[in-house]
């Protein structure tokens, strides 16, 4: 999948996913750094133990490179299936809770 | 948080439990095809590698029970060397692809003609410049066009421009096996199965045109049969025995593994555990086993090659609760068609048309018995094509399938929606008119 559309793919997912979480977004940034994108997603949102079995989930399957070939469903599924198949293009997730919400950082290499 | 440490363990004893599962796999197919083989095992590798291999040949039928299974664990076991050579951290779909492929070293895939379609794929793979292990699976998998490495390559000798077009053929694989997945949403589990059904059904015509064509074969093995059954028993409940054990000896989790749709990328050693994996994986082995033998079908090299892909899968998608529809819609169709219940391409259908479950698992039952039934049609009318040079012609079946009933169920969706509402509005509007 061409980058930018990963990118543009990968915030979409997540926003959606935490939008059916009942998050309030209360921002979402992309940076283009020299090496890679940086994605920053601020909810807030009740984060319960599904959400972080959720994420930690993604965290897992950002290091099967080889499951790269299934990105091509990210485009259509509109569900965390959908960030599944994307996230073997995750370089680092990083995400930090707290009283305000969710905080989720994003690094995909260009 | 997890911490860094944490996540390192974790993943150290994925690789470890898994890659020591697929290699004691390996080792057991081996060991048994070196008893059962004795002194002709040599013969039959021998009449495996030269033997076209298109289907339906049974290798148990041409050569021997011995061979078979040497041959099976052989290839299982330098596939499983693949992922520790590519430093690969094995997952559901590890245990998939390798037990896939074990399956259909009984009956296709053989020590020499899988190798052109692999060497394609990484060829493709490195001159786009994507690391190697981008398209490792759609290798594994796309080992489905094997036979036509022997038919191009071995058929007259030694022939260097078959090796190119099989090296071609390995080489298309990843571009389209990347564009299948758009069409059928990751609701057919066998993609690179439907994938090599088009490559193969643009083949068989060009090769139908050259009149190059292979006579249709028919090897289908029903010998001796405790043996085999007391071996694929005996394997499948130590899988089970080994979940289990992993599992603290309880089933706790397995009803959480049981409400996945089983839909493209269901990965249950990533979104669960190995544990449950294997449990699901030893339940899904046993109940193969069982219905072939329930039907009186015999274990052969491709009924056990159906039993080793549905067992495998149970780490990618399948479980009983999302085949078993689709198994009801296949034997539905199998007890009103032409074919007997246990004629080989039914129960072929049943083993390896669990690849819909997806459809069961995300739309319901009936959906699941819709999308069984029009299989067991399907994949009878598909083989042709390819002349049986895709040995995932149920894959093939099933990618139409799922693009078919798709939008059907959509527009049923809309349908039910628009109806219950005109019903519900009827109703409210009556209400109103007598001043309820």
């Amino acid at each position: 999948m061409e980058i930018e559309k990963l990118i543009v793919v990968t915030l979409n997912e997540i926003v959606y996913y935490l939008l059916k979480k009942d998050a309030h977004i209360i921002s979402s940034e992309i940076v283009s750094l020299e090496k890679d994108f940086h994605i920053l997603i601020e909810a807030n949102m009740p984060v319960g133990d599904e959400v972080l079995r959720d994420l930690s989930l993604i965290k897992k399957i950002k290091d099967h490179p080889e499951l790269k070939y299934y990105s091509a469903l990210g485009e259509q599924i509109g569900n965390l299936q959908g960030i599944y198949s994307i996230a073997p293009y995750l370089n680092k997730i990083d995400f930090d809770v707290s009283d305000e919400g969710l905080k989720v950082e994003l690094f995909v290499r260009k | 948080m997890y911490n860094k440490s944490d996540l390192l363990s974790y993943a150290e004893v994925f690789v470890l439990l898994i890659l020591r599962f697929l290699y004691f796999t390996s080792m057991i197919f081996m060991l048994f095809g070196l008893i059962t083989g004795n002194f002709d095992l040599l013969q039959q590798m021998r009449i495996i590698l030269i033997s076209p291999d298109y289907l339906i040949t049974d290798y148990m039928a041409i050569a021997g029970v011995g061979g078979a299974f040497f041959n099976s664990g052989v290839l299982m076991l330098l596939f499983t060397l693949i992922l520790k050579l590519l430093s690969i951290n094995p997952s559901g779909v590890s245990i998939a692809s390798v037990m896939t492929i074990g399956g259909f070293a009984l009956f296709g895939k053989n020590v020499f003609n899988v190798w052109p379609i692999v060497l394609g794929v990484f060829l493709y793979t490195w001159l786009v410049g994507e690391n190697i292990r981008t398209y490792l699976y759609v290798a594994f998998f796309g080992t489905a066009l094997a036979p036509i490495s022997t038919h191009l390559i071995l058929s007259n000798g030694f022939n260097l421009t078959g090796l190119f077009f099989v090296l071609l053929i390995g080489f298309l694989l990843p571009p389209l096996a990347s564009f299948s997945l758009t069409l059928h949403r990751g609701y057919n589990l066998y993609n690179v199965g439907f994938t090599a059904g088009f490559l193969g059904m643009f083949l068989g015509a060009i090769l139908k045109a050259y009149d190059l064509q292979p006579e249709p074969r028919y090897f289908w093995y029903e010998g001796e049969q405790s043996l085999l059954a007391m071996f694929i028993f005996t394997f499948f409940i130590g899988v089970l025995l080994y979940g289990l054990k992993l599992n603290n000896w309880s089933f706790k989790g397995y009803l959480r593994l049981l409400n996945y749709s089983g839909k493209l990328l269901t990965d249950f050693v990533l979104l669960e555990n190995e544990a449950l994996s294997f449990i699901n994986i030893g339940i899904l082995g046993l109940l193969g086993t069982a219905y072939v033998l329930l039907i009186r079908a015999p274990l052969n090299g491709p009924t056990i090659g159906g039993i080793m892909t549905l067992a495998g899968f149970g780490a990618l998608g399948k479980h009983p609760r999302n085949i078993l529809p689709v198994v009801l819609g296949i034997v539905i169709g199998a007890i009103t068609n032409s074919q007997p219940v246990n004629s080989a391409a039914m129960v072929l259908a049943v083993l390896f048309g669990t690849t819909l479950a997806p459809i069961a698992g995300e739309f319901g039952i009936i959906w699941g018995i819709i999308a069984g039934f029009l299989h067991s049609a399907l994949v009878m009318n598909l083989g042709f094509l390819h002349l049986g040079m895709n040995l995932y012609n149920n894959g093939f079946s099933g990618g139409f399938i799922a693009i078919f009933l798709q939008p059907i169920i959509d527009a049923w969706k809309k349908l039910k929606e628009a109806v219950q509402q005109r019903l519900f509005g009827n109703k409210d509007k009556e209400g109103v008119e007598n001043g309820n």
